[in-house]
């Protein structure tokens, strides 16, 4: 299916409320899914994912806990991170980050931990941030995107279209200082104007999966509705 | 000068501040300015020396088949490729639920070749249910005017014009009905074209596309009439072809907009507080009170023939023609003007007239002084961002709250009446609808328009935390907040960018959203069929398309017939 931008957030967006997100969630997801179809991620069918794990409860909103000086944010069940209220979330705590309120942060066990770099290039995180993707503490990272510049594309290096759960930390630039780099570096987003040229292609079944989501939010047509509800006659009288 | 800037300089006139304007009965009082995007096109197309041409005109003998409008501005060209069709009149309807309409419409971005014009002719005739592309900017469609287009197209046919007074009744031949941009159904993204100069204020691929309905509405009457009448027929007069516009029928769909671009309808009506601010800042040189004057007796004349059927409406009218009436006995006069002038004159309105009244001064002010005026159209487009600050305290966020969000203290949601409304769509061709609580399903699937009751609810939220909690983790822990909360931060930057009066109670007419924003493209002859829908005219008055390049191009504010 061809949309153009608009359709494709417009969608997303009430998609997202459809599935019982919140309207200001539900943004940053349509938002979210942008940047990352523009850099090359099949994010329809990630969002359908995230969607369905949410609908069927296989994912948990988050709790902030402090330790030792570092703001932890875990599953507030014993279940993985929604990863489209973890992308919002990591966003809102790294500005507390750039504040200097704290040193680091850590999201737990959060599924499909690369939707966080769609929210990153979005969303106008600070810059000089990385977020290391480390499926266990102290293992080599899956992915790393970093921000160098405000309101710039990040950086990321490694897979971050995994979809397994993972651990995300977010540190100064160079905190980590990994020997073991996850991969090549490349620029997000970076095709983002040819993709308000043309449109985007979505995969029919992603298209349908999130179309269910949309069609929740309408109102089923009655009679009285289609009588009253528009103030207008249904012949014209002019 | 920022116009932000510009605002704050001591000494200035005060803007009126958006506890005044951004009421919605005020808003239901709007007339258009020369801030208005219709009229922002226009000069445009005057001062560029744009050309329209009708490059196809394949039309039957009873005007159906297909044509192709080329408007033409020294770096692109746009065209309108328009179909014609029989239709029951059973099946013509203003509604968005429609399937059928006599004519639809597509803007194309260049010159249409014979595979676009087929592609488009299996498509637009669909309307909501065809696909589009990225060289597609607008999609619209319209009905004839049964009361006016029969009537023209057989006085024409044998030989004689229409009756005037009938002309500047109905005021169009066809009225539009949507007009569809920025992407919906595959059409170009606003995006995409943005960036040109010709397009860059607002709605100005939409109100092209109706500005090029209006030119073949009249081509087509006088085709149809010739069909029938021979060499008998006329041609419509001149100066009647000005007085025809394109109608417009509009519902509920455009009023969740104002709604839901807070930093956008602030730069609109940000702009007209500045230009008036700046008028009554200014002198009352005589020769813009000369202007005034001729302006107010135009609009004296235009009043006077503006009639509806709405009630409320009427009486509206009534008061705003004694208004005037009384407008005119008052000064300035060129020979005894001051610089108190303008600022006296308004004041006397604010004290001794109604809100129509009020308004219309507004627009006679700026109308009189274009130098004062014209440069703040560049000054209407947002590029802003919506996005929430984190790290800011709910400490903060509650001052905010204090500051631009008091009204909706007033309010007592646990009076049913105050939540009367909900805004939702229906699963029927996406139609934007207004339902009431007590009595209609639905209510879960409410749009986020209900901004004062949700406010209220969030301050009460925020009375229970500490005031050095941050934003980031109240979010956490309501997440439901976050949109509300990333829009008290844009508001408290974009202060006329929220409607300050409850969108759900039982006395809420969402008429005067609709007439806000139309005022703001330039609507004029406003007449409602109920309190959720209006009919308008659009470029009643406009020159015609070989009249771009003459003088008046830009005087055609307050049309009349006679």
């Amino acid at each position: 299916m061809h949309l153009s931008i608009n359709e494709l957030e417009s969608l997303t967006r009430k998609a997202a409320v459809g599935a019982g997100l919140d309207h200001g969630h539900a943004g940053e997801a349509a938002r979210s899914l942008l940047w990352l179809t523009a850099a090359g991620s099949p994010a329809a069918a990630m969002l359908v994912r995230a969607l369905q794990a949410w609908t069927g409860g296989a994912t948990s909103p988050l709790l902030c806990r402090q330790s030792a000086g570092v703001c932890r944010l875990d599953p507030a069940r014993n279940r993985p991170a929604c990863p489209l209220h973890a992308a919002p979330a990591l966003r809102d705590f790294a500005q507390l980050l750039a504040a200097g309120r704290y040193p680091r942060i850590e999201a737990a066990r959060v599924a499909q931990p690369g939707w966080i770099v769609g929210q990153m290039a979005a969303e106008s995180w600070p810059a000089g941030w990385t977020i290391h993707c480390l499926e266990t503490e102290g293992a080599a990272p899956r992915w790393r995107a970093s921000l160098t510049a405000a309101c710039s594309a990040p950086t990321v290096a490694g897979d971050i279209d995994h979809p397994d759960p993972a651990n995300l930390v977010v540190t100064g630039a160079d905190a980590r200082g990994d020997a073991q780099a996850p991969g090549p570096a490349r620029t997000l987003g970076a095709d983002l104007p040819s993709l308000i040229d043309r449109g985007v292609d979505v995969d029919s079944a992603d298209y349908d999966a999130l179309r269910h989501y949309f069609d929740l939010t309408l109102v089923p047509d009655s009679d009285a509705s289609r009588r009253h509800g528009a103030g207008a006659g249904l012949v014209d009288t002019d | 000068m920022a116009a932000e800037a510009e605002s704050l300089i001591p000494g200035r006139t005060a803007l009126r501040p958006p506890e005044t304007v951004m009421r919605l009965e005020r808003m239901g009082s709007a007339f258009p300015t020369r801030l208005s995007f219709m009229r922002i096109l226009v000069r445009r197309m005057h001062r560029e020396g744009w050309t329209i041409e009708p490059r196809v005109f394949d039309l039957d003998e009873e005007g159906f088949g297909h044509v192709v409008y080329e408007a033409a501005g020294p770096e692109r060209v746009y065209s309108l490729v328009g179909f014609s069709n029989a239709l029951d009149p059973e099946r013509r309807t203003d509604r968005v639920i429609a399937e059928a309409w006599d004519t639809t419409f597509t803007l194309f971005d260049g010159r249409p070749s014979n595979a676009d014009i087929e592609r488009l002719r299996a498509n637009t005739p669909r309307q909501e249910a065809g696909r589009f592309g990225p060289n597609d900017l607008v999609l619209s469609r319209a009905n004839k005017s049964m009361r006016l287009f029969e009537h023209v197209c057989e006085r024409l046919a044998r030989g004689e014009q229409p009756d005037r007074d009938l002309v500047g009744e109905v005021g169009y031949l066809m009225r539009t009905t949507a007009v569809y941009g920025n992407g919906k159904f595959g059409i170009a993204d606003r995006g995409r074209i943005a960036d040109r100069p010709e397009l860059a204020a607002p709605f100005q691929a939409e109100l092209l596309t109706v500005y090029l309905i209006r030119c073949f509405t009249l081509d087509h009457v006088e085709h149809v009439a010739g069909s029938r009448g021979g060499r008998r027929a006329a041609a419509l007069d001149r100066d009647l072809k000005r007085v025809l516009g394109i109608g417009n029928s509009t519902g509920l769909g455009m009023a969740p907009f104002l709604v839901t671009h807070p930093a956008l309808i602030h730069n609109w009506i940000h702009a007209r507080e500045l230009a008036l601010a700046r008028v009554l800042d200014t002198p009352a040189a005589p020769q813009r009170v000369t202007r005034y004057r001729e302006l107010l007796a135009r609009a004296v004349r235009h009043v006077h023939e503006w009639n509806v059927e709405d009630a409320i409406q009427t009486a509206r009218i009534e008061a705003l023609r004694r208004e005037l009436a009384a407008l005119q006995d008052r000064p300035p006069e060129p020979e005894r003007s001051s610089a108190q002038s303008w600022r006296d004159l308004h004041q006397w309105t604010a004290k001794h007239c109604s809100l129509e009244t009020q308004e219309l001064l507004v627009s006679l002010l700026l109308e009189a002084h274009p130098g004062r005026v014209d440069d703040l159209e560049y000054n209407l487009s947002s590029d802003y961002n919506e996005r929430l600050d984190a790290a800011r305290t709910m400490g903060e966020m509650k001052r905010l709250i204090d500051v631009h969000y008091r009204w909706a203290m007033s309010y007592d949601f646990d009076d049913p009446a105050q939540q009367a409304l909900f805004w939702y769509t229906s699963e029927n061709k996406l139609e934007p609808r207004l339902g009431r609580r007590a009595r209609e399903a639905g209510a879960a699937f409410e749009m986020p328009l209900a901004v004062a009751r949700d406010v209220r609810a969030l301050s009460r939220l925020a009375d229970e935390v500490p005031d050095d909690e941050t934003v980031a983790e109240f979010v956490l822990r309501h997440p439901h907040t976050r949109h509300l909360l990333a829009r008290i931060q844009t508001v408290a930057a974009h202060p006329y960018g929220e409607i300050r009066d409850n969108l759900i109670g039982d006395d809420c007419r969402p008429i005067d959203l609709l007439r806000c924003k139309l005022a703001c493209f330039g609507a004029f002859k406003f007449d409602p069929r109920s309190d959720r829908w209006t009919r308008i005219n659009l470029y009643q008055g406009a020159p015609l398309a070989d009249e771009l390049c003459s003088a008046g191009a830009d005087d055609w504010c307050f049309a009349t017939v006679r």
